[in-house]
């Protein structure tokens, strides 16, 4: 597994809101909250705290969307990068128990789909039948025989 | 019911039996004559195999002749194939149509252009809501594959209202491209009333495939509708001349087989549109018995696709008149022969399909026509050496003018000088002719401003006519080759063609050409001290091969090709007037080219947090994830660990690119731990 060097908690944390776009001032005020939150719940796996925190949220705002938690997380992420809304909606994304409704919608607007939904269905394998010479040559001694 | 039912059958039987009629009754007379020519003191068996040659190479150039000259009647008199309903200009699109766009490491911008410029030219038709396009990737570098996702993303937000931009790559491709659009049929398929299949170069007018879906919706029986493609976009001379002969002759040899397959046409792969419906119940290709090059996938599966559509009781049609259908074609001769290596084994594995059971007889004639097209050069060839080793034969084993049988005069050997002479001639009108009809016709449809001028159309004809036959026994050389591969069991391989203009250097051109020139050779003087009658009759082909480097290297220059445009040679109306989709590609490509970031591939996923949660997204839509071995993935993250902590560079296998983009999870890590490396 890829090694990191500077493992302090704010250092990650902090990388990783700057990841999703957050700006200074929102990064402080988010960070703070999150070093509070982390140390509220008795600094558990950093990964398991922050996947938590997003994976409840990225359930709901997609809950209509049917995909492993993975791949909306990465959904959640393209979305929040793209529209830039860490200024807007970052610190209340991570403080508030309930996400915003507007930011909800506007989420489940921009709700990538790089295929359609799939309706299995399967091409019958063709017969492309040979005439075999040697099957031929087999069926005329055969009968030369009997 | 086939519609062609509503056709009188009679009619359609009186056009085949026309042309095969004429394409026998002249190969017939011709032999007769032939029969009469060959020396008669030659050995039994040379005598035999030049006969038998013969009969093969003529009916050959007779059936292209007479399906040319049909094609040349059809043309002038506006004849349209009877049996299709044409459908009123405004009737609406009450189905649903996906564009499919199968690629396989191509080059990423210039596929998506060509979409948003089909995209922008349905919009214009007001039609956008009944198209949906679809990227099928089975690209296999993982730098494309970045590519790709990236482009796709820019260009979804381009498109016209109403209509998706799609995107998925399959991880594994099997089946090459007819396992690709077999999977978006098991997948998306029923889904969609129709499916108009394109090459990565393929563009195709709005109004036309609006024209397209108009047809299918008013010929239900209709499986296949396929579009003329005409060559566009190239530079080089040796394209220039392709495009040129394409629209000057392209017509004729289209109207031809339009007129005698009728609903019996074949399919060309890309540029047509397909009935969902019935390519799913007919079109499920089986995995032949046995090795490749004879067994396996199918390779060329456009013919047999198209046999198997008839074979299920749906018509097939080729329609010369749907015009604005466009493709590119090789640059330089080498890369020609580089596709028709893979061309050539898709039409030989197509021997084992030929005299399967219950196919359609007119598809088996398709087939015939594929692999003669490939086959024709090696008899060409044997044609030569027999009769070379006819004259060689009279140097070393003199004729014997008394035999031990007591005769009143010698036994002179006789040879027709006259009677080849006009076999020859005759051979060659027939090659030459249907590209004076193709000029009549091309003449009579253009004015000359808009054509770079009729004096400089004829004196193309003419220079392309000595080109053609410059080229073609270097052609023959290498398709003889590739034939003489295929039987040996060689495989081609899968490569991707090469479609951007670079002239052809000196060490690929001898690479390429140096048995070429060394045959030419060694038969110039050959045939200069040993059969010396010989000589000026194989000047043309000795003089192509000894030249095969110069004129391969020379027909590759964009250079050349340039000095042509200025001096009207090889224009087509298209450069003249350039079509609005043309236009409209380049001016997407320009703009796509400009989104280029820093970085590329793996090191931009690793980078860029859109790419980074755009790739973790995907991966799971493009199927199960490969197995790799732990000791690839061990390398990619030392080699990944460096890159991030000690900014080495990232010197990964195409293996390792593949595994970390496979994985989520240290993809996820690493684009954090950048983040703070940077950041310290």
């Amino acid at each position: 597994m890829v090694a990191i060097k500077i493992q302090s908690f704010e250092d990650i944390i902090g990388a990783f809101l700057e990841n999703l776009g957050f700006g200074d001032n929102e990064k402080q005020k988010t960070l703070a909250f999150l070093v509070d939150e982390y140390n509220k719940k008795g600094k558990p796996d950093l990964a398991f705290f922050i996947n938590d925190i997003i994976h409840r949220k990225v359930k709901y705002i997609f809950e209509n969307v049917d995909w492993d938690i993975s791949q909306k997380t990465a959904l959640f992420k393209y979305i929040f990068l793209s529209k830039k809304l860490a200024s807007k909606y970052g610190y209340d994304f991570f403080a508030k128990e309930q996400p915003d409704e507007k930011f909800v919608a506007l989420m489940r607007e921009n709700v990538l789909n790089p295929v359609p939904p799939c309706c299995y269905s399967e091409m019958p394998r063709q017969v492309i039948a040979s005439p075999h010479p040697g099957k031929f040559l087999n069926k005329v001694l055969h009968m030369k025989r009997d | 019911m086939r519609n062609l039912s509503i056709v009188n059958m009679k009619k359609i039987r009186t056009r085949r039996i026309k042309i095969f009629g004429l394409t026998v009754f002249s190969t017939l007379l011709a032999t007769l004559k032939w029969v009469t020519v060959i020396p008669t003191d030659s050995f039994w068996l040379t005598k035999f195999l030049m006969i038998f040659l013969f009969i093969l190479t003529f009916a050959w150039i007779a059936l292209f002749f007479w399906s040319s000259v049909w094609g040349f009647t059809e043309l002038l008199h506006k004849n349209r194939i009877p049996g299709l309903k044409w459908p009123d200009k405004n009737s609406s699109l009450k189905t649903k149509t996906a564009v499919l766009m199968p690629i396989y490491n191509e080059d990423a911008s210039s596929v998506m252009s060509n979409l948003l410029a089909i995209a922008d030219s349905i919009d214009k038709c007001g039609k956008s809501d009944a198209f949906d396009m679809f990227v099928l990737s089975d690209t296999t570098n993982p730098d494309l594959w970045v590519e790709e996702e990236k482009f796709w993303l820019e260009c979804r937000n381009l498109m016209p209202k109403g209509m998706n931009l799609y995107y998925r790559r399959r991880a594994s491709n099997v089946a090459r491209k007819s396992g690709n659009i077999e999977d978006f049929c098991n997948k998306w398929g029923a889904e969609y009333d129709f499916m108009i299949v394109l090459d990565a170069d393929s563009l195709l007018e709005g109004k036309t495939i609006v024209k397209m879906v108009q047809l299918m919706q008013a010929n239900e029986n209709t499986g296949i509708i396929q579009a003329p493609p005409l060559c566009v976009n190239q530079n080089s001379l040796f394209a220039r001349m392709q495009q040129f002969a394409g629209k000057v002759y392209g017509p004729i040899v289209a109207s031809g087989l339009a007129y005698w397959q009728v609903g019996d046409s074949n399919y060309w792969g890309h540029n047509a549109i397909i009935r969902v419906k019935a390519f799913m119940e007919c079109c499920g290709l089986p995995v032949l018995s046995g090795k490749a090059p004879f067994g396996g996938h199918i390779l060329s599966h456009d013919f047999v696709e198209a046999a198997l559509i008839s074979r299920g009781g749906y018509d097939a049609w080729l329609l010369p008149e749907l015009k604005g259908s466009y493709e590119e074609c090789p640059p330089t001769m080498i890369d020609f022969a580089v596709r028709d290596r893979r061309w050539c084994q898709g039409n030989m594995q197509h021997i084992k399909i030929l005299i399967s059971k219950h196919l359609n007889p007119i598809s088996r004639v398709h087939f015939l026509i594929g692999i003669m097209s490939y086959l024709s050069s090696p008899l060409w060839l044997s044609f030569l050496l027999v009769g070379l080793a006819i004259a060689l034969g009279k140097e070393f084993f003199p004729p014997v003018y008394f035999t031990e049988v007591r005769t009143l005069f010698p036994n002179w050997p006789v040879f027709d000088k006259i009677g080849t002479i006009s076999l020859f001639v005759l051979s060659m009108c027939m090659l030459i002719l249907p590209k004076f009809f193709g000029l009549f016709v091309y003449l009579k449809q253009y004015k000359g401003k808009d054509i770079g001028g009729r004096f400089g159309a004829v004196f193309s004809v003419l220079i392309e006519i000595i080109f053609s036959a410059l080229q073609a026994p270097i052609m023959m050389m290498f398709q003889s080759k590739f034939v003489l591969d295929v039987f040996a069991g060689r495989d081609a391989g899968w490569k991707t063609q090469n479609r951007t203009d670079a002239s052809t250097p000196f060490s690929v051109a001898w690479e390429r050409h140096k048995w070429h020139v060394g045959l030419g050779i060694l038969t110039t003087i050959v045939v200069y001290l040993y059969a010396y009658e010989l000589f000026w009759w194989m000047l043309p082909i000795t003089l192509g091969l000894m030249f095969a480097i110069p004129i391969s290297m020379f027909t590759s220059k964009t250079s050349v090709g340039a000095w042509c445009l200025k001096h009207h040679l090889f224009v087509i109306p298209e450069e003249i007037k350039e079509p609005e989709i043309i236009t409209k590609s380049k001016i997407y490509k320009e703009s796509l080219a400009d989104l280029r970031s820093k970085f590329y591939g793996l090191e931009m996923v690793l980078n860029d947090g859109i790419m980074n949660s755009v790739h973790i997204m995907m991966i799971p839509i493009n199927g199960p994830v490969p197995d790799f071995s732990s000791a690839v993935i061990k390398s990619a993250e030392i080699k990944l660990e460096n890159y991030i902590n000690h900014q080495l560079a990232l010197d990964l296998t195409r293996e390792e690119k593949l595994a970390l983009l496979y994985n989520a999870d240290i993809l996820t890590r690493a684009h954090l731990a950048l983040k703070l490396v940077a950041k310290s």
